[in-house]
């Protein structure tokens, strides 16, 4: 069928403008200004401008959509006669929301064959984004993403978690999110409406740190000139999130003993003591326990904020989620760089399956910006991955040679996660493989596997015998 | 309470030794101020426009606009459709906005100076002032 003007060849006018009526879709034409000459009921609900204002309007200033400006997808459907079908996109309507849409675009022409405007076809995606969220809603708490029964597990507590009062300590990993942990549990707590404060303890000096988290007073030090409220004095009523924790010295730690015990504190210079009225949430990569044997960490202090302890498992534990998690992700850099990468090629998620993430889930958010870089549209390819992830041999395969490297590759990758997801236990990491015990030590020798340095049947027999 | 005494769609005028910040697209206000790139700054005394200038504000993210304009010392920014949360973030900023604004940025600029800035001529369509129908009144939601 082809459009003429409002109409459809073939189709009574009358029809074509009852058939525009009764669709949900909202439609509107332009002319070749780009004024707005028809606007059907859908456009005016999904919209809120009645059709009275829009028509003979800038079409940019009553659709008010995220393409509008540079981006208009319907000049570029105008300028190179091609449609766009299903672009991802969203309107600010009167109260300030954003509407996700979907667009469409279409060349308009007379009878005689000449352009006379574009028609714009877009639906409200509100609803399929609400489904969609409440299907999440099972794998996700605030900002967190999982699929994984550790996060499962840890998703179930959180809200428990976020509603007491109790200082928690994140362990984990580099690139696992323990502040988006932080600011989940923030989120859920009783103190949301307070502010959130994070700082990096192992990014200041000891002294500057001090004077960071308490404040000082006007005078405490030669250009103190006038008072400073600390992070604690700014957390107030709010959560306070100290990260690297285990990079605070001996002296500082004696002085977070105490704010944490008496919930107390003395800015520098200060005569008075402040209340600190802030959630505290910990984070740390480090081994605390092990620091504290080493004397590096005081033992009363990580009692004091042990209280509540959760562990970030690392990517590679929770490899279910990489998918879920380079979705996420793709549809965050397609909203924000405007394109249309439709997700990850079979070859390209198997690499991403097979790789060890020691950098966890920032460095898998790194992977997939980087190859935003590469590819505008289309699948994120094995081509447009980084040769640390893609390796030799996948790199090969992937160039049609060396397929036999390439299996290898994964091979090897898939029996050492094995042998650490069984703590060193030979024949449990077989039976995880499904491969005979036989199979897998011949495979270790064949493919120069070095083993871990701690042997699961040992380590059992002294878990036994303990 | 989102209207300030003194500056409100009904008292829009500018004062003395102001920078004002109008989002621009195609000599027009830019549709859309969450992924507009384009800003003119306007200083003026009065009625009288002292300095004038065109910039690509660095970024296309909310809080990097935000920042951008807050260090440039913005006052006041006209904007056409803006989404809430960005609007609330250019008030913590301390940054007055006049959104849902629409038309030729020179009348714009013209409209503000001589406290003509108020009225449907201005407004973009769905919102009150021209309304005929169900048009909603986005300019109430002017955060100061």
């Amino acid at each position: 069928m082809k459009r003429t003007g409002q109409n459809i060849e073939g189709v009574e006018p009358t029809a074509t403008g009852a058939i525009l009526e009764s669709i949900s879709d909202g439609v509107f034409t332009v002319d070749r200004e780009w004024r707005v000459t028809s606007f059907n009921r859908a456009a005016e609900k999904i919209t809120g401008v009645p059709r009275g204002e829009a028509l003979g309007s800038p079409c940019a200033e009553v659709f008010k959509s995220s393409l509008c400006g540079a981006e208009c997808a319907l000049q570029k459907t105008l300028k190179t006669g091609r449609p766009i079908i299903g672009k991802s996109a969203y309107i600010v309507n009167a109260d300030g929301e954003r509407i996700p849409i979907s667009i469409s675009t279409a060349v308009l022409k007379d009878a005689a064959g000449r352009v006379i405007g574009g028609a714009e076809v877009f639906r409200d995606l509100s609803e399929i984004d609400a489904l969609r969220r409440e299907l999440e809603g099972r794998v996700r708490v605030g900002e967190l993403v999982s699929r994984s029964p550790v996060m499962q597990k840890l998703f179930e507590v959180l809200p428990a978690i976020a509603a007491s009062p109790s200082t928690v300590l994140i362990q984990g990993e580099t690139g696992t999110g323990k502040e988006l942990l932080a600011r989940t549990l923030h989120a859920l707590s009783p103190r949301k409406d307070g502010p959130f404060t994070a700082v990096n303890c192992g990014a200041l000096p000891d002294t500057l740190l001090e004077s960071e988290l308490f404040g000082y007073k006007a005078g405490a030090f030669t250009g103190a000139v006038k008072d400073k409220p600390g992070r604690f004095a700014l957390a107030k009523g709010g959560t306070l999130f100290l990260d690297e924790i285990g990079e605070v010295s001996p002296a500082l730690q004696v002085r977070l003993l105490r704010v944490l015990q008496e919930r107390v504190y003395e800015p520098l210079g200060s005569t008075h003591s402040e209340k600190a009225d802030v959630r505290v949430i910990v984070a740390t990569n480090r081994d605390l326990l092990e620091r504290c044997r080493s004397g590096d960490f005081r033992e009363d202090l990580y009692y004091r904020i042990n209280v509540v302890r959760v562990e970030l498992p690392p990517l590679r534990r929770r490899r279910e989620d990489i998918p879920l998690l380079a979705e996420q992700f793709i549809a965050r850099f397609n909203r924000l760089q405007s394109k249309t990468v439709g997700g990850l090629a079979p070859e390209a998620l198997s690499l991403l399956m097979a790789y060890d993430w020691p950098g966890n889930v920032r460095e898998l958010e790194n992977v997939i910006e980087r190859a935003f870089i590469l590819c505008g549209s289309g699948r994120i390819g094995v081509a447009h991955l980084p040769d640390t992830l893609v390796g030799t041999g996948a790199r090969r395969a992937a160039a049609g040679e060396g397929l036999r490297e390439a299996r290898e590759a994964l091979d090897a990758q898939a029996i050492r996660t094995a042998l650490e997801q069984s703590g060193g236990n030979r024949l449990e990491a077989a039976k995880a493989l499904g491969v005979h015990k036989t199979t897998l030590f011949r495979k270790i020798r064949t493919l120069k596997i070095a083993l871990p340095k701690l042997d699961g049947r040992r380590h059992a027999a002294q878990k036994g015998s303990a | 309470m989102f209207f300030s005494p003194t500056y409100s769609w009904h008292n829009l005028c500018v004062s003395s030794g102001m920078k004002t910040a109008f989002s621009v697209w195609a000599h027009r206000i830019a549709p859309v101020f969450d992924t507009a790139r384009q800003v003119r700054l306007v200083e003026s005394e009065g009625t009288r426009i002292t300095a004038e200038n065109e910039y690509l504000v660095p970024g296309n993210a909310g809080p990097q606009k935000v920042k951008w304009l807050a260090e440039q010392g913005v006052g006041t920014l006209v904007c056409g459709a803006v989404s809430r949360p960005l609007q609330e973030q250019l008030a913590a900023s301390g940054i007055r906005v006049v959104p849902f604004v629409a038309g030729d940025l020179r009348r714009v600029i013209q409209a503000l100076l001589d406290g003509s800035l108020k009225g449907s001529a201005f407004m973009m369509p769905g919102c009150c002032g021209r309304r005929r129908g169900r048009g909603r009144c986005c300019a109430k939601r002017e955060v100061l």
